[in-house]
């Protein structure tokens, strides 16, 4: 319910209670006074004599205050009141004098009417090519229409405050369409549910992280089968729940006696033995359930064999498994800190000597022992890095990089003063050939029968910078 | 510059994470260096203004100084690929030369190979060269020496590293490899999303 507005007050502006409004509560009544103000449109309750009567001498001093331009911006409730009695009552206006019964004056005067209409629905009525989205329940409206950006640059605070009266104005339209009543002098609407989902504040809750059994039911695909809660008990001929005192009541009164078996100590309590199994299993549940908080939180739980309980690695008897040299064999699970690997030990051992008063300064070290820096197993300072490098310092450092490199290049490089000097003898020796114009023949056959032991291939390759086959035709690759 | 469309901007974590080490710069410049020899420092040296190399996801980039500037507005996280690709390094710490390298650096080739027109495309579906295919070979080429493969009419073709010195080219058989594939121009169809990414 919102309380619409107050019989007592002032100013025709509504006052709504709700929080979406209280922001724009101040701006609306500055408006108000200044230029239009947020009318109240056709009100249902317009015949209540007792709000008139507050209401019209309201509207009197306003007009009294305001220029004559004002008045048509504001709501006449006493006009609409008079229109609805049948032209009896008029407050102030000038029409009022020249009113006579003769037909053309009802005529006349019906037009007046529907033209004071007209001009009171235009202070209510709000044009928009969409329309709003509106929550009531919220007192919520959404604008999707376009905003005019050249207003909106020009003279922003002006456009936004008509924009937001008018807006207001639209949802104040709708809010008088509710049902309305009247509650010690108040007039009240009644908002319908909001439909509005606000976006939630805090993310959403993460999924809670499965037990083990819910894991394995999962991958098994094992469902949940409803279960009723209470169960038929024979013996007793009645129907017991599953769990709570209940159940355990039946469970007592059930097995006050248990029959002895022959194979059992007949010395032993068999009511104690039953208890101690009973304890035994709530805490075998208990020891899981922390083992699942252990899991979900990625805490390490040490082994079982710490506990000193448990099935593993034990045999049937319950003593602890051993492998051939007698030693108890190792189980799966979680490494306890008394096996630590090398590495483990030496960061231990490096802890251990830093966490003096000196820091380690001054601890005795093994005849071989490496200084091991601590910083990287303990959450101490972060080194600073050096700062970014402009390009001009870069481009240097890189290049003394290149120096650097270049410098350490071998300056005589074996293979390629070999590989040159078998180029030159070749070189060497296909001048000495072409010099001899005697041995060409005997050239040109030698070079022909070893093109054809060694394929098609080799012939066309041209060797820059050497001379070609035989012929001495030398082709110049290109040489750096 | 490619960069996905976000309002991330870049952090100062950003830019360290692009910085290169030391060791890596090292790394990059003696395998550039093994590609076209002393010329490596006109890379560092232009006339034309500062270049630089950053390394992100592991793929080092050689770039301008104002292009650096502009791709240090986006968030690391957004930034596919800026200035040249040269190469990458492996999750082991070496770096390989890819084939976006090789507009840059052919040029300053100091060892190069001509393949012939009928080993070209056997070379650009990423096999070796064999000496049947070999066309050309820069003289005193040594062994192992990181080398550009052109064609005959000189268009650069890709990467590779002689498997045999000059001399021993010449006496080589027709079927011994002669310049190992390390990378081609046909990665660009072949291997195309993995270029940048």
């Amino acid at each position: 319910m919102v309380k619409i507005s107050e019989v007592e007050e002032e100013e025709h502006v509504l006052k709504p209670t709700s929080n979406e409004f209280s922001g724009s509560e101040s701006s609306c009544a500055k408006m108000n006074k200044n230029e239009g103000i947020v009318a109240l449109g056709d009100s249902p309750l317009k015949n209540d004599e007792n709000v008139d009567n507050d209401e019209e001498e309201d509207d009197d001093d306003d007009h009294d205050d305001n220029s004559v331009e004002d008045s048509s911006d504001e709501i006449d409730t006493s006009n609409e009141d008079a229109m609805e009695d049948g032209d009896s009552y008029y407050s102030d206006n000038e029409e009022s004098e020249q009113i006579k019964p003769t037909g053309m004056d009802i005529v006349k005067n019906v037009l007046e009417r529907a033209a004071k209409e007209a001009e009171k629905n235009e202070s209510i009525s709000v044009a928009k090519p969409l329309d709003l989205e509106y929550d009531l329940g919220t007192l919520l409206a959404i604008d999707t229409n376009e905003m005019d950006s050249d207003l909106l640059r020009d003279s922003t605070e002006e456009y936004l405050k008509n924009l937001a009266r008018d807006n207001t104005q639209l949802l104040v339209n709708h809010i008088w369409e509710l049902p309305i009543t009247r509650k010690e002098n108040e007039i009240v609407a009644k908002l319908p549910p909001p439909s509005f989902r606000l976006p939630r504040e805090k993310p959403a809750p993460k999924p809670k992280p499965l037990t083990k059994w819910q894991q394995f039911a999962l991958e098994k695909g094992i469902q949940k089968k409803k279960r009723p809660k209470v169960q038929w008990d024979e013996t007793l001929q009645k129907w017991i729940p599953w769990w709570g005192y209940k159940r355990t009541k039946a469970e007592r009164e059930k097995s006050w006696v248990i029959e002895a078996k022959q194979n059992e100590d007949p010395m032993e309590d068999p009511f104690a033995k039953r208890a101690e199994a009973k304890q035994e299993r709530v805490a075998k549940n208990e020891l899981q359930r922390m083992r699942n908080l252990a899991r979900a939180n990625n805490v390490k739980i040490p082994r079982e064999d710490t506990l000193g309980e448990g099935k593993k690695g034990k045999n049937k008897k319950g003593q602890p498994k051993l492998n051939k040299k007698g030693e108890p064999v190792p189980r799966m699970g979680l490494l306890t800190p008394d096996k630590m690997n090398s590495s483990q030990l030496k960061q231990a051992v490096a802890v251990s000597k830093f966490s003096t008063a000196s820091v380690g300064k001054f601890q005795s070290r093994l005849p071989k022992e490496k200084e091991r820096s601590v910083g990287a197993l303990l959450p101490i300072a972060k080194k600073r890095r050096a700062p970014f490098l402009k390009p001009e310092e870069e481009r240097k450092a890189n290049l003394d990089i290149i120096d650097n490199i270049l410098k350490k290049r071998p300056k005589l490089d074996l293979e390629k003063a070999v590989n040159r000097h078998i180029n030159q003898e070749e070189k060497q020796r296909a001048e000495e050939k072409s010099q001899k114009p005697k041995g060409k023949g005997r050239e040109k056959a030698r070079g022909k029968g070893k093109g054809n032991r060694k394929g098609k291939g080799l012939g066309k390759v041209k060797m820059s910078g050497k001379g070609g086959k035989g012929g001495g035709k030398q082709k110049r690759g290109k040489k750096r | 510059m490619l960069y996905t469309l976000s309002y991330e901007k870049s952090t100062t974590t950003d830019r360290r994470k692009m910085e290169i080490s030391f060791r890596k710069i090292n790394e990059i410049l003696w395998h550039t260096l093994y590609s076209i020899g002393v010329n490596v420092k006109l890379l560092i040296d232009r006339p034309d203004g500062t270049y630089c190399f950053r390394e992100y996801r592991g793929r080092v980039f050689y770039m301008s100084e104002k292009i650096l500037k502009l791709a240090e507005n986006v968030g690391a996280n957004n930034l596919v690929s800026v200035g040249t690709c040269i190469g990458k390094f492996t999750k082991t710490g070496k770096f390989n030369l890819t084939v976006t390298c090789l507009a840059l650096l052919a040029p300053y080739a100091q060892y190069k190979i001509w393949v012939k027109p009928s080993a070209e495309q056997q070379f650009l579906y990423g096999h070796h060269v064999l000496k049947s295919g070999l066309g050309r070979i820069t003289e005193n080429t040594p062994q192992y020496q990181g080398v550009v493969v052109f064609s005959m009419s000189d268009v650069p073709l890709g990467l590779g590293i002689s498997a045999k010195s000059t001399a021993e080219c010449k006496h080589a058989d027709p079927l011994t490899t002669i310049c190992f594939h390390v990378c081609d121009i046909g990665e660009y169809i072949r291997n195309e999303d993995a270029l940048v990414s």
